[in-house]
């Protein structure tokens, strides 16, 4: 993945298969205008992994719905560019964007109990998103394909299987059902929402090494949606970090998670519980919380949380600080303190609190 | 599903027991008795004595109560001053009024209710849960501000209001329609349906509105569904999302409404009866209640309660088939 | 006294409870078109060929066609010993004949004729204590079996069933004198084969023999308990379903609550009857229709509801219809009924005759009249116009509002204060403020006592009662005033409770006329009875007659050939026909 240093000025990465530039999702509502998405750009490339991390509320399950095209064209206001395959869906037909969707596009929800049908068998329900891309099929055959990719996502007596309801699986298994829909049309790009938030810790560790397995195999594109940056650390190749709406920190998983730069992404790794260390130190999470996105703070929307706010001069209170490089290659920040002051806050208030890898 | 079915039917039957006996209780609660109703004012004490006694009224409560248990299940003997009936079993006793089988006057006034109330719910589920759902789905439109406008007015208008004014519009004035009546379904179906016609809009409009507020509420509330974001994502077209995925879902519970109240309208609908002039089983417990009619009272508080809990039964198990996720047990 | 159909059961006197509301009148009813303003001069026949069939053709009239009536309620009965409630009574006159019968012309001329029998009775020793009926050759029920004396007997012998408690009991209290008739003889189920007492059959002679004077017999068995029943076919209980017809007409379905369907009656001989003309082919009986919906069913005079027609009042919001169209407003049967409405003057308490007479001469009849719909009559007698000998008179003329100056007169300048007892029910309240204000310019205070409408006649009747005026209303069961004025102003009826004299006069005088007038051939007895009315009125003031409750009836455009019959106060079925 690449990032520019203006998102006005993305730059093209000829090989992604997703490409997004300059992306701001807003909703007008009654309070105002809700800036959901304000200025977002990256890429992917097929067999590559991008992490989008952030709080609730910061743009990243709005930025993967757009993805998919699936806000309401009326009452939505899009603009930038969303480049799947080569094709622009930004103001693309209702119809076409159909074909793309589980097509060529797949989404894993967070919370599978919810996001598969009650009232259908999971075999169904597999079967049905095969169908609808493969018309031809026959009935029989869209069901054997959804028993053949219930057992390719590990679960085992998949006849038997596919003949239940959602509500009699476990939570990994109709986690990996949920995927095992979302692959039946060995899509080129997946978007995973979240996938092992409702899971317990081992079979979060099951799901996301299923998931690297599946990539190799299919070679996807995969965007990783989730607040929690030890997912992250486990199956990302780069990662945008978002906080109200926009990018605040790119970079690959080495740079963000060895050497970030942004106050906020400092927030992030404190919250993530570490294996070794001592829990009461180890769990500092960001105070206070995210900013209404119809009234965002001026200047740096993280100032009322960053402890940091105010060390260059008034500029965190007057200025929207620009994505730009944070020294190494591809490793970009929006904060308005110098390079310096980063390293020195960093190696002095975060570092020694550890983070679990 | 069977030993549900069992447990079910056994807390029915509880239930039914329970209300034929505070119904008989409540009926000689009543400081009145019927032979005063039928006997008029210049009645003597010695002929209301007379009166009571050919009605069986002047043996004890609990003989009363037995004597109607047991002619329900094994059928029974009744003198009506004089006049010995074998009443079989099921045996619901000899109306006060008319002197024949309570099961007789059900098995008249019933088809008629029946017939008022199938065809009214075939009008307010459809025309209802259509409107209901257009509304949805055009959320915000003016459709969907027209629909909900009118069925907010059309949902606070009475019947008795409704009807009449319908009955003088349709019927009275201009003669489009023809006057309420009942034929039997099997006699002439279209002369059924002529003279149902009324009731059914009547009965028809008012219930569309509360059931097109009621759907049009489910279905928003099932699009925010995520499993209805998990169809679209899917790739499926809207027709298809709405129509399997969303409405499915919705429909739900709108039908165990729908049961619910088939049961309570089979039970009689009174109003509807009485502005249309058709005797159905609503106006015959209501007459049945002012002349202190103890057999038919039973009867059809009986019968009503029965439709209740019978289309409880029967919804509860519907909900079972349609939403895998309820056990019954 | 009997029921008109639609009253409460709390009795006949709830009658006039049921209709609400003001319309706009005037001070004729609304329908004057075809007000029957006649005055009843019926009489017993005494020529025998008067009670010879068939009855004479109504002009225009033909054949075939079937009427319906759209009725709001199913008949109490249809079994003739229990039937006493005017529209039962009214349709069994086409399935059930009786000894005598009226027969009327339409144009207030009233006769009591022989129906089954020969004539309308024959007082055999002269003293009206034994009565003799033959009965016509020829007299079939519905089944083709002829009927017989035996067959009047056994029917009039059910009436006496303990059981039973409904119908009227004249014949009864008449034959065995007493006024708890059935303490001996119980009926053919209870005294199977006992005898009934004074009643006797010898082929197709009856005689009944009354332990005294009863002048009125002819009336009494014109009532349905005269009707005949075959013994055979006693289906008891269940003959109240479906009665064997000795009439024009017979029950071919009868589905209770909802319809009976009359069809002709092929053993029905019109060579025997008098009295009915059998037009129409059949007679359908819809029920179930409330008087709203069946008058504005016919008016709005649907195919389907042109030979349909209602026994009962147009309801105030149906009124105005019906005399804004010309076209309906003929359809419109509209004339006085044998109800009459009073304020009683309860004499315990205001004794002085001066005071009742000055609150006759202050009533305003028109305004009360006005607050009823206007179906109602003015009227200023206590009996009614459809009673035989009825003279119309006014004993106090105050004109159609009254007159309060001339109460003030009468009163010499005092005021006084009187209780006002009235049920508590909307139009009756109605009325009261009504007559309050109009007795305030009289110098007369009402002090109102709206009282429970329930136990409204318990109160009232109740002897030593509180109150000073008292609503209260009567009606005839035959159209002859013995069934009025004995019953209401006889002094010596008064009971410690249940009085229907809620005037608590006792006047020896009077009562001594009542006695005479009793002992009087029915011819003579009617003037008697309109005398005695005027000098009550004149002498006594014991009440103050309010208005004669009107009739109100309506056709569908295809029915010709009825009028309000003065015997039940409904359209008759007698000489009803389709126009083709």
């Amino acid at each position: 993945m690449t990032t520019s240093t203006s998102p006005a000025a993305a730059a093209v990465d000829p090989e992604a298969y997703l490409q997004v530039r300059d992306l701001k999702v807003q909703f007008p509502t009654e309070d105002g205008l809700v800036r959901a998405v304000d200025g977002v750009s990256f890429s992917v490339r097929r067999g590559q992994t991008l992490g989008i991390v952030g709080e609730s509320g910061s743009g990243k399950s709005v930025t993967s719905m757009s993805i998919l095209g699936l806000h309401n064209p009326a009452r939505t206001k899009i603009t930038g560019e969303i480049s799947i395959g080569g094709q622009n869906i930004v103001g693309m037909k209702e119809e076409k964007i159909q074909k793309l969707r589980g097509k060529d596009v797949a989404m894993i929800f967070q919370d599978p109990l919810s996001a598969l049908h009650p009232y259908y068998k999971v075999g169904v329900q597999i079967a049905e998103a095969y169908k609808v891309h493969h018309p031809s099929a026959s009935k029989k055959e869209a069901a054997t394909r959804a028993v053949d990719m219930l057992d390719r996502v590990g679960i085992p007596q998949p006849q038997r299987r596919a003949n239940q309801y959602p509500h009699e699986f476990s939570g990994g298994m109709r986690q990996r059902a949920m995927i095992a829909m979302a692959l039946v049309n060995d899509p080129a790009l997946v978007i995973a929402d979240e996938p092992t938030t409702a899971l317990d810790v081992t079979v979060q560790a099951q799901i996301l090494e299923l998931l690297e397995d599946l990539q190799r195999e299919f070679q996807s594109a995969i965007i990783m949606i989730t607040h929690d940056l030890g997912v992250v650390s486990q199956v990302a190749d780069d990662v945008l970090v978002m906080y109200a709406g926009r990018p605040v920190e790119t970079g690959s998983v080495e740079q963000i998670m060895k050497r970030p730069q942004h106050p906020y992404t400092w927030g992030l790794l404190a919250s993530v519980p570490s294996l070794h260390g001592d829990a009461s130190v180890d769990l500092v999470p960001i105070k206070g919380n995210p900013p209404s996105l119809i009234n965002l703070p001026t200047g740096c929307s993280f100032n009322p949380r960053c402890r940091y706010a105010g060390q260059n001069g008034n500029l965190s209170f007057s200025e929207v600080p620009e994505l730009r490089s944070a020294g190494e290659d591809g490793h970009n920040v929006a904060c308005h303190m110098s390079f310096e002051t980063r390293q020195r806050l960093y190696a002095e208030d975060i570092a020694h609190a550890g983070v679990a890898q | 599903m069977l030993r549900f079915l069992i447990k079910r039917l056994l807390l029915a039957s509880t239930t039914l027991v329970a209300i034929s006996i505070v119904t008989f209780l409540l009926f000689f609660a009543v400081p009145s008795s019927p032979a005063w109703v039928m006997c008029g004012r210049n009645c003597s004490p010695e002929r209301i004595e007379q009166v009571e006694h050919s009605l069986g009224l002047d043996q004890p409560i609990t003989k009363q109560y037995t004597d109607f248990i047991k002619g329900v299940f094994v059928g029974r003997t009744i003198d009506d001053a004089g006049t010995i009936r074998e009443c079989d079993a099921p045996c619901l006793g000899y109306s006060f009024r008319s002197k024949e089988p309570v099961t007789d006057t059900i098995e008249r006034s019933l088809p008629i209710t029946i017939s008022i109330v199938v065809g009214a719910m075939a009008v307010f589920l459809t025309v209802g849960i259509g409107l209901g759902m257009l509304a949805a789905l055009k959320k915000g439109t003016v459709f969907d501000r027209v629909a909900i406008g009118a069925s907010v007015g059309f949902a606070s208008t009475q019947t008795y209001t409704l009807g009449g004014v319908l009955l003088l519009l349709l019927v009275y004035s201009t003669g489009i329609l023809p006057n309420p009546h009942y034929t039997p379904f099997t006699e002439n179906p279209v002369d059924w349906a002529g003279g149902m016609l009324l009731p059914w809009i009547t009965l028809g409009l008012i219930n569309s509105a509360l059931y097109a507020r009621l759907s049009r509420a489910q279905m928003i509330e099932t699009l925010q569904e995520d499993f209805v974001r998990t169809a679209r994502a899917k790739g499926l077209s809207p027709r298809v999302v709405n129509r399997r995925h969303a409405l499915r879902a919705a429909i739900t519970p709108i039908i165990t409404i729908a049961g619910v109240d088939l049961g309570a309208y089979l039970g009689g609908v009174v109003i509807t009866e009485s502005v249309f002039s058709l005797n159905g089983i609503g106006r015959e417990a209501a007459q049945a209640v002012s002349d202190l009619n103890l057999p038919v009272v039973m009867a059809t508080v009986l019968l009503a309660a029965f439709f209740i809990v019978a289309m409880n039964i029967i919804v509860d198990m519907l909900y079972a088939v349609i939403d895998p996720r309820v056990r019954l047990g | 006294m009997r029921r008109k159909f639609g009253a409460l059961p709390v009795g006949v006197l709830a009658v006039a409870l049921v209709a609400s509301g003001c319309s706009e009148t005037t001070n004729e009813t609304p329908g004057t078109g075809n007000t029957q303003n006649v005055v009843q001069t019926g009489t017993i026949a005494t020529d025998p060929a008067e009670s010879q069939g068939p009855a004479k053709a109504v002009e225009g009239a033909t054949k075939g066609g079937v009427v319906k009536l759209l009725h709001a309620a199913e008949f109490e009965h249809l079994d003739p010993q229990k039937i006493y409630v005017s529209d039962a009574l009214s349709m069994a006159t086409q399935f059930a004949r009786t000894l005598t019968g009226y027969k009327e012309d339409g144009k207030g001329n009233l006769k009591l004729v022989g129906d089954l029998a020969t004539n309308a009775g024959e007082d055999v020793n002269g003293d009206c204590k034994v009565w003799k009926y033959t009965l016509k050759d020829g007299l079939k029920f519905e089944d083709g079996t002829p009927i017989t004396g035996a067959d009047v007997v056994y029917g009039i012998s059910r009436s006496f069933d303990p059981d039973w408690g409904v119908g009227p009991t004249y014949i009864q209290q008449w034959l065995t004198g007493a006024v708890e008739y059935n303490t001996t003889y119980k009926g053919p189920f209870l005294s199977a084969g006992a005898e009934v007492p004074g009643l006797k059959a010898e082929g197709n002679v009856i005689t009944f023999t009354f332990p005294t004077a009863q002048c009125e017999t002819p009336f009494a068995v014109a009532m349905p308990t005269s009707a005949p029943v075959p013994k055979a076919k006693d289906t008891k209980g269940d003959y109240d379903r479906k009665p064997v017809s000795s009439g024009p007409y017979m029950i071919k379905e009868h589905a209770y609550d909802q319809f009976i369907d009359f069809v002709r009656n092929p053993n029905w001989d019109p060579a025997t009857d008098p009295i009915r003309n059998a037009y129409p082919d059949g007679i359908r009986v819809e029920f179930g229709i409330d008087a709203e919906t069946g008058a504005n069913r016919i008016v709005a005079d649907a195919a389907e509801d042109q030979a349909a027609f209602i026994w009962a009042n147009v309801p105030a919001a149906v009124l105005s219809k019906t005399t804004s169209d010309p076209k309906v407003k003929e359809r419109v049967k509209a004339g006085a009924s044998q109800y009459v409405e009073y304020t009683w003057i309860n004499t315990a308490r205001v004794t002085d005759v001066k005071v009742r007479q000055a609150l006759n001469y202050a009533v305003d009849r028109d305004a009360i009249i006005k607050i009823r719909g206007g179906v109602d009559q003015f009227g200023s007698t206590i009996i009614s116009p459809t009673i035989a000998g009825y003279q119309n008179f006014n004993a106090y003329d105050g004109g159609q509002t009254g007159n309060p100056e001339k109460a003030k007169e009468l009163l010499g300048g005092k005021t006084i204060k009187l209780t006002y007892a009235f049920p508590n029910v909307p139009v009756r309240q109605q009325m009261a403020a009504k007559a309050k204000e109009v007795y305030a310019k009289a110098g007369i205070e009402l002090v109102l006592t709206p009282l429970d409408p329930a136990t409204y006649y318990d109160s009232v009747g109740t002897k030593g009662n509180q109150y000073d005026l008292i609503r209260g209303g009567w009606g005839a069961d035959w159209p002859s005033a013995s069934t009025v004025i004995p019953a209401l102003l006889d002094g010596r009826t008064i009971r410690d409770k249940g009085n229907q004299n809620l005037a608590y006069f006792n006047e020896d005088e009077v009562n001594k006329e009542i006695d005479r007038i009793k002992g009087l051939k029915v011819s003579e007895a009617a003037p008697a009875w309109a005398a005695l009315d005027k000098l009550i009125m004149e002498k006594y003031a014991p009440l103050i007659p309010q208005y004669y409750i009107g009739n109100y009836e309506i056709t569908g455009s295809k029915i010709g050939g009825t009028y309000l019959s003065d015997s039940y106060g409904h359209m008759t079925l007698n000489s009803m026909f389709v126009k083709q």
